[in-house]
């Protein structure tokens, strides 16, 4: 991703004066082309295992990916997996979508004044991501967008982080959900991801999707500091009924996530 | 510790019912429920917002009749697909929690546990817990989806009623597993959607314990739409792949789809009741075991709704809860069972009161059946509505009504005029006389009442005994 020196600074200045966002000065890069076609694939109806198949073996980073994944102890079974065929008929499609689009998301570890803060960006959003899934599960509610919602939630960090400029951390927290929004919707991703990222910080003001978006808060809370003390006050518990007990298995399933996400952190 | 005449657990239609009859007997009452809102499922994830999903899917099976072919788009998001459910979820909690709130009674969010038989502890989602006593408990937790070990749901490619609506999508194809009221309305609706749907049924037909005809307006209307029924199949197990999940059944067969729903029944929702230290006794199935006028073992404890099993519909849990509170208060109590239509919201929709034709034969061992096809409405033929039927049922001398069934347009309506006949003890000679208008689907009434005075008594057969 390139731009121009101090464009950061002036984008996050306009933004501060009310102004819309022009994604074309920050150059958010398109979705990686293999995303696209997988999320397409798994998106649309019964999915081709082949294609599917045929898409991953193409890139061989993302080959060794899935293989990685499917080796952790979440999905490691009787039979050892030998072949990439195996990995992806013993994931499924859901899990390897989403592995796939983490793994398309994920920053490549450049050096650069923002490198380490990159890193943690996208270790909290996988963390957030598999957290967001468990939520959802809790409250029997369909799981599969809300692993997608916490994973994108704070792509608008690692886009402006990416940039290389400095970001003052006050503007960056500022602003990150509008760019991570603005993102989201030029990758055409569904509109409870771009609610989700635009409103988790404030989910009592989501126009729609807001149980998407207070799921997506509180995993992010989780994945951050899943012992923080004021936790089992903050009201985002009411809006998602979760009780005192569902709110402590969640947070004693730290190793599971950590398990869970292992391959793509 | 405070303290109420009367603590109703649970706040969907049930528990409603029995607090508003505890108010108005100028008791005070809490009611408790886990959700944030009242209303129950019934309101929240199942009745209300399956309804609105159904309308849209009707809507464009109309359209498909009338005007043109109607194809959804690929990936379709549901909740386009769902309308306006949320406003008409929050109008109708606002009319249900404005109806308790004038009645002066408490609603209290958390998890109603008994600690013991006269005390009841309550966990809100953030705060400590707090403890109620009360002279009269009625329980009307409801019922949860039950999940199978052989069909483990995980929310994601194997669903369940509470989280099927919460899809992104609109899948190509959908297996349901069960052949009940919930499996019914969800593959009739799905199918007019352009999904492809296969029901697995362990059972010989679809609902069946309404009457056969009810069932067999169902396959035809599923075969017209291309959702497969496939009887007498038992799940064994689910095996998940790529782009699919398959259902391998008894018989060696199997069938795979995009998504599958798990719709085998529903459980008591009793797991964090605390009944053991209420000292309540539950039935085999788990359901709290009630008599006949709703009490429980522990005789200042009452049950009603789906938590205590048959036949779990919210008409039903309603009355049940008002008779239940009327005999904790000593008030008088209506005899005998209340007749209580089922209803359906398949597509079409079936609705029956009273005896099937089944039934009737084999508690009578002699009746007469008249029909209407809903093609001999005038009501019909203008609405293009024609698939349809209107059945009575009634005694050997056709004067005496014994059950109404019907299927298609506003069936579930349509039968409440012959359950008021059936309740005021009326011939159905009286929808011959009677003048009602025209053009409506009443017609259908007159309509049948003259086919069954045409129809000829069919009897029972009695198989003959082994000579010796």
């Amino acid at each position: 991703m390139t731009c121009a020196p101090g464009t950061v600074r002036r984008l996050l200045t306009e933004l501060g004066h009310g102004r819309t966002v022009d994604l074309d000065a920050l150059e958010v890069p398109p979705l990686p082309a293999v995303a696209s076609q997988v999320l397409q694939l798994s998106a649309q109806s019964a999915v081709d295992a082949r294609q599917l198949a045929a898409l991953v073996e193409r890139d061989p980073g993302l080959a060794a990916t899935v293989l990685r994944v499917v080796a952790s102890p979440l999905w490691a079974g009787v039979t050892p997996i030998r072949t990439l065929q195996q990995a992806i008929t013993r994931l499924g499609t859901r899990s390897l979508t989403e592995i796939v689009v983490a793994a398309c998301l994920r920053p490549a570890p450049v050096p650069g004044r923002n490198a380490e803060a990159i890193q943690q960006v996208w270790r909290h959003a996988v963390a957030t991501a598999s957290f967001a899934r468990l939520i959802s599960a809790v409250r029997r509610n369909h799981v599969e967008s809300a692993f997608l919602c916490g994973l994108l939630h704070s792509i608008g960090r690692s886009i402006l982080l990416r940039t290389g400029d400095e970001v003052p951390p006050d503007l960056l927290e500022r602003h990150h959900t509008e760019i991570g929004a603005a993102a989201a919707q030029k990758w055409a991703f569904p509109d409870a991801t771009v609610l989700a990222i635009t409103f988790h910080e404030r989910w009592t003001e989501a126009p729609a999707r807001r149980d998407e978006a207070a799921t997506t808060w509180l995993a992010a809370r989780l994945a951050a500091h899943p012992e923080a003390d004021d936790l089992p006050d903050d009201p985002v518990l009411e809006r998602l009924t979760l009780y005192p007990d569902q709110l402590e298995a969640l947070r004693g399933m730290v190793r599971e996530v950590k398990a869970d996400t292992a391959g793509l952190a | 510790m405070t303290r109420y005449d009367v603590v109703v657990v649970g706040a969907g239609p049930a528990g409603q019912k029995a607090a508003l009859q505890a108010a108005e007997a100028g008791r005070t009452v809490a009611i408790v429920d886990q959700q944030r809102e009242v209303g129950g499922d019934c309101v929240h994830r199942g009745t209300i917002p399956s309804k609105a999903l159904r309308e849209t899917a009707l809507q464009i099976s109309r359209a498909r009749r009338t005007v043109a072919e109607v194809a959804l788009p690929p990936l379709t998001p549901l909740a386009s697909l769902l309308g306006r459910v949320g406003e008409i979820i929050d109008r109708h909690v606002a009319v249900q929690s404005g109806q308790l709130e004038r009645a002066g009674i408490t609603v209290l969010p958390g998890r109603a546990t008994f600690t013991s038989p006269g005390h009841l502890q309550v966990q809100p989602v953030r705060g400590a817990p707090y403890v109620l006593t009360a002279s009269t408990f009625v329980v009307a937790s409801g019922s949860v989806p039950r999940d199978p070990p052989e069909c483990p749901v995980d929310h994601a490619d194997v669903l369940d009623s509470d989280s099927i609506l919460s899809l992104d999508y609109l899948p190509q194809s959908l297996v349901v597993l069960g052949g009940g009221v919930i499996a019914c309305e969800y593959a009739s609706t799905f199918a007019e959607l352009g999904v492809e749907v296969t029901v697995v049924d362990s059972g010989p037909r679809p609902v069946s314990f309404m009457d056969t005809e009810l069932s067999e307006a169902l396959l035809r209307a599923w075969d017209a739409v291309g959702c497969r029924h496939l009887p007498g199949r038992s799940v064994t197990r689910l095996g998940r792949g790529v782009g699919a999940t398959t259902v391998y059944t008894a018989d060696g067969g199997s069938v795979s789809a995009e998504k599958v729903l798990v719709a085998l029944g529903r459980v008591a929702n009793v797991a964090h009741l605390g009944l053991d230290a209420a000292g309540v006794v539950r039935t085999a199935r788990g359901q709290v075991a009630v008599d006949a006028t709703y009490r429980t073992n522990v005789s200042h404890i009452y049950a009603v709704g789906d938590v205590v099993g048959f036949p779990a519909l919210a008409a039903a849990s309603m009355e049940q809860g008002r008779r239940a509170m009327r005999h904790a208060l000593g008030l008088p109590v209506p005899d005998g069972v209340p007749m209580i239509p089922i209803g359906i919201y398949s597509i079409p929709e079936l609705g029956q009161v009273g005896m099937t034709e089944a039934e009737a034969l084999a508690q009578h061992g002699a009746i007469r059946v008249g029909r209407c096809r809903f093609d001999e409405v005038a009501r019909g033929q203008i609405s293009g509505e024609r698939e349809g039927v209107l059945k009575l049922v009634a005694d050997e001398s056709g004067e005496r009504l014994l059950g109404v069934a019907a299927a298609g347009a506003d069936a579930n309506d349509l039968v409440h005029l012959g359950q008021l006949a059936m309740l005021g003890n009326l011939p159905p000679s009286t929808f011959v006389d009677a003048v009602l208008n025209f053009p409506t689907w009443g017609e259908a009434y007159r309509i049948a009442a003259l086919s069954l005075q045409r129809a000829e008594v069919q009897r029972r057969v009695v198989a003959p005994r082994a000579a010796g």
